[in-house]
């Protein structure tokens, strides 16, 4: 009977979005070819260029939710070992005590509970102990190397611990008992990688001034993208296989090393060359440049990695018998010329030169001043990482969607499992909200950039549609930019962006906006968006901010989101929505002063922006409460009743 | 678990790790730590022999690629020797025979 009722839904809901993407194709097209107001083209264009943009949003969020999972939890394998991994860093240890408590109680007989503290602070390895957890930290393999926050902390934990899977979580968030007899039946799927469920708060004050909760995203669209085989991993609150993990870690050793071996052999080759040729009578040089253009040919005909790497060694060798400190003085002050812009290249010959375990001559050699990067390179170290094997993804600060993705790309596949089976706190003041919200939208630019989903060797045409779609929803910040300020313009100045009279505009805009926002209520029916919808817009500044940071290149360094209230009020942070709520009053009074008095502008087109700019501001305002919130006298979040009844 | 590992010392600093059984998430940190205790103790030219490997999986490819930095970054080498299909398949799967050449057996590693 469910299925029926929800084989009805879907179809209800298609044939809204397929009228919706007609009738905006329609819409764009008149609008394109008859609409656009050839005297004010720097007003009429930026507009139709953000409609087309929200069309393109509107047509990828239909084939989003064209065919949504509602999966039930198969039963429970018969056997299979859990690993808990409770990630750390500097929250409070009360906190953490709650998730080390809860999780020992979880449901399932082989379970092993770890800490696993970057902050490596007494007081939780106490805690651990006194509670009967494990306690992870990292080792000193770590000193000196990149230490990749969170993801670093999980891979680290990898190789310290053996169980078949394994559930990540934040250090909030409370697990239910039944979180592992209620995902882990789905691995009866051998190709199955991970599942996971959604992230709840137990923290939202009344009003959810923060828009903290997700119900959509952790609803109707991850249902959306499981549809498609492409939901993806959150960063807590998910049961993974370790094997997919390690396989995907040991596979991304392989590509990187072959990376980096080419780029090193080839710059070595290239300056050693050119050192040979400006002393020939250096047989040191010599030796070394047909050693590795010997090492070239072995890359070239497929040898491992391991037989190139020992012909770049035996040539090294062999070059050191023979140098002389002469020559090595010789080769400095030609080296020090040739490289005296390429640090990098200097030092890998210098390693080259110095390698370990032979004579007298590393001494002498290494006085070159060279550097050590491409050789170690050339080793097969992967010298600039702590551990060779990095399972979970290190490219962006939020490692879980280019984890997720990568994991699809190598043919694994997801569940999303939409019951909520760990509660967790949310952000309790506007600024580490809009933290942690840059943090995410950074991150997924950043896969973006780094890895583009649309090219990415390995994901099916869905996969590649539903990753992107994700990340392009960043972008809304330019299109909400033009849409917030346009009723300003045309209040203020009388033009309009159309050449044809507003109410024809609104005859073609009316259905195609109506049925859009129906298709929306449907799929939304039960769901309260409102505040979502809200900080969709309302956030146009900070998404434009990701962007424009994440595209020069600014690495934003990983933000740990605070668990406890920050203190103060929060109204600098939404200067730029003010100003916008401001100049729309302005620009209001303005216009309909103008229409009475001067002349300017039809009654249509006044009342018509009117309209929208009081939407605007509508839209806006919630995140200037959100700036000066607190919360109600006497309110207390409390933890969950799944906890509270079990302790 | 400690997993069947027997060692072999060949010289100085060679030494033949023999590996039986499953070389999987569960004795792969068993695996890993003896091969940093043979490379504490100077033998860094190492051979692994997996004629009796009946299982392998990526935690176990995992724990040989650790292996592999720590011998080379002594200037020494983990070669590995014996792959029966199975085995080499799990290899093939994941590109590793990219990085490490597979030898047929103990004598050729070292030769």
């Amino acid at each position: 009977m469910a299925n029926d009722n929800h084989g009805r839904h879907v179809g209800v809901f298609r044939a809204l979005g397929a009228l919706t993407i007609i009738l905006g194709v329609a819409y764009l097209t008149w609008r394109y070819s008859s609409s656009l107001n050839q005297g004010a083209l720097w007003f009429a264009i930026p507009l139709v260029a953000a409609e087309t943009y929200a069309f393109v949003n509107t047509v990828l969020f239909v084939i989003m939710m064209w065919k949504p999972t509602r999966r039930v939890s198969p039963p429970p394998l018969v056997e299979g070992t859990v690993d808990v991994f409770i990630t750390t860093y500097n929250e409070p240890v009360d906190l953490v005590r709650l998730t080390v408590e809860a999780a020992l109680k979880i449901d399932w007989p082989r379970l092993k509970v770890y800490v696993l503290d970057d902050g490596a602070r007494r007081q939780m390895r106490a805690l651990a102990a006194e509670l009967g957890s494990g306690y992870i930290t990292r080792g000193e393999e770590w000193t000196g190397k990149p230490r990749h926050a969170k993801a670093g902390n999980v891979n680290n934990a990898l190789m310290a611990t053996d169980g078949e899977f394994i559930l990540i979580l934040d250090a909030d968030q409370i697990p239910d008992p039944r979180i592992i007899q209620r995902t882990i039946g789905y691995f009866r799927d051998p190709a199955l990688a991970f599942v996971q469920t959604p992230q709840h708060f137990y923290n939202v004050p009344p009003g959810d001034p923060f828009g903290a909760d997700a119900p959509l995203f952790y609803g109707p669209i991850m249902q959306g993208k499981d549809g498609w085989d492409a939901a993806f991993f959150c960063g807590s609150n998910a049961v993974l296989r370790r094997e997919a993990l390690l396989q995907l870690g040991v596979t991304e050793y392989v590509r990187e090393m072959e990376q980096h071996f080419e780029r090193a052999l080839k710059r070595l080759r290239h300056d050693v060359s050119a050192l040979a040729r400006r002393s020939p009578d250096l047989p040191a040089a010599r030796i070394l440049r047909s050693a590795l253009k010997k090492a070239d040919q072995a890359l070239r005909v497929g040898a491992p990695l391991e037989r190139v790497s020992d012909i770049v060694r035996q040539g090294i060798s062999a070059a050191q018998d023979v140098a002389t400190r002469q020559d090595v003085l010789s080769m400095a002050r030609v080296l020090e010329n040739l490289w005296a812009e390429d640090a990098k290249v200097g030092e890998a010959l210098r390693q080259l030169l110095g390698n370990p375990g032979h004579g007298p001559a590393r001494q002498d050699l290494s006085s070159l001043g060279l550097e050590e990067a491409a050789v170690d390179e050339l080793n097969l170290t992967r010298p600039t990482e702590a551990q060779p094997v990095l399972p979970l993804a290190t490219i962006s600060v939020t490692e879980d969607m280019a984890t997720a993705m990568r994991l699809h790309a190598l043919g694994w596949k997801s569940v999303f499992h939409p019951e909520v089976l760990a509660q967790g706190l949310a952000p309790e003041d506007l600024r580490s909200a809009l933290n942690q919200r840059l943090r995410w939208a950074q991150g997924t630019l950043q896969v973006l950039l780094r890895e583009n989903p649309l090219f990415k060797h390995g994901l099916s045409l869905p996969q590649r549609i539903q990753y992107f779609t994700t990340m392009l929803s960043y972008f809304d910040g330019f299109a909400s930019l033009v849409f917030v300020l346009s009723p300003i313009v045309s209040l203020a100045t009388g033009l309009s962006p159309v050449r044809t009279p507003w109410l024809e505009f609104l005859a073609w805009l009316g259905p195609y906006l109506g049925l859009n926002r129906l298709m929306y209520l449907y799929v939304t029916r039960g769901i309260n968006v409102r505040r979502s919808e809200q900080y969709s817009l309302a956030l146009f500044p900070l998404w434009i901010k990701a962007v424009l940071s994440t595209l020069t290149n600014r690495d934003p360094e990983f933000v740990v989101t605070p668990k406890r209230r920050q203190s103060g009020h929060f109204l600098h942070l939404v200067r730029p929505q003010l100003a916008i709520i401001a100049l729309t009053a302005l620009a209001i009074c303005y216009g309909v002063y103008a229409l009475a008095f001067e002349s300017q502008g039809t009654q249509m087109g006044v009342a018509m922006n009117v309209f929208w700019g009081g939407y605007n501001v509508a839209m806006l305002l919630p995140i200037v409460r959100a700036a000066v919130f607190r919360p109600p006298e006497g309110w207390k979040p409390r933890p969950p009743a799944f906890f509270l009844a079990g302790s | 678990m400690d997993p069947e590992l027997s060692v072999r010392v060949v010289s100085e600093r060679r030494a033949v790790l023999g590996i039986q059984g499953r070389l999987n998430a569960v004795t792969a940190p068993a695996t890993r730590a003896r091969i940093q205790e043979l490379v504490g103790k100077g033998q860094v030219e190492l051979v692994c022999d997996l004629t009796e490997v009946s299982f392998l999986d990526s935690s176990g490819l995992s724990a040989l690629v650790s292996g592999l930095k720590a011998t080379r970054e002594r200037g020494g080498f983990l070669k590995l020797a014996g792959l029966n299909e199975q085995v080499a398949k799990v290899f093939r799967l994941t590109m590793l025979d990219r990085v490490f050449q597979l030898y047929p057996s103990v004598e050729a590693a070292f030769g």
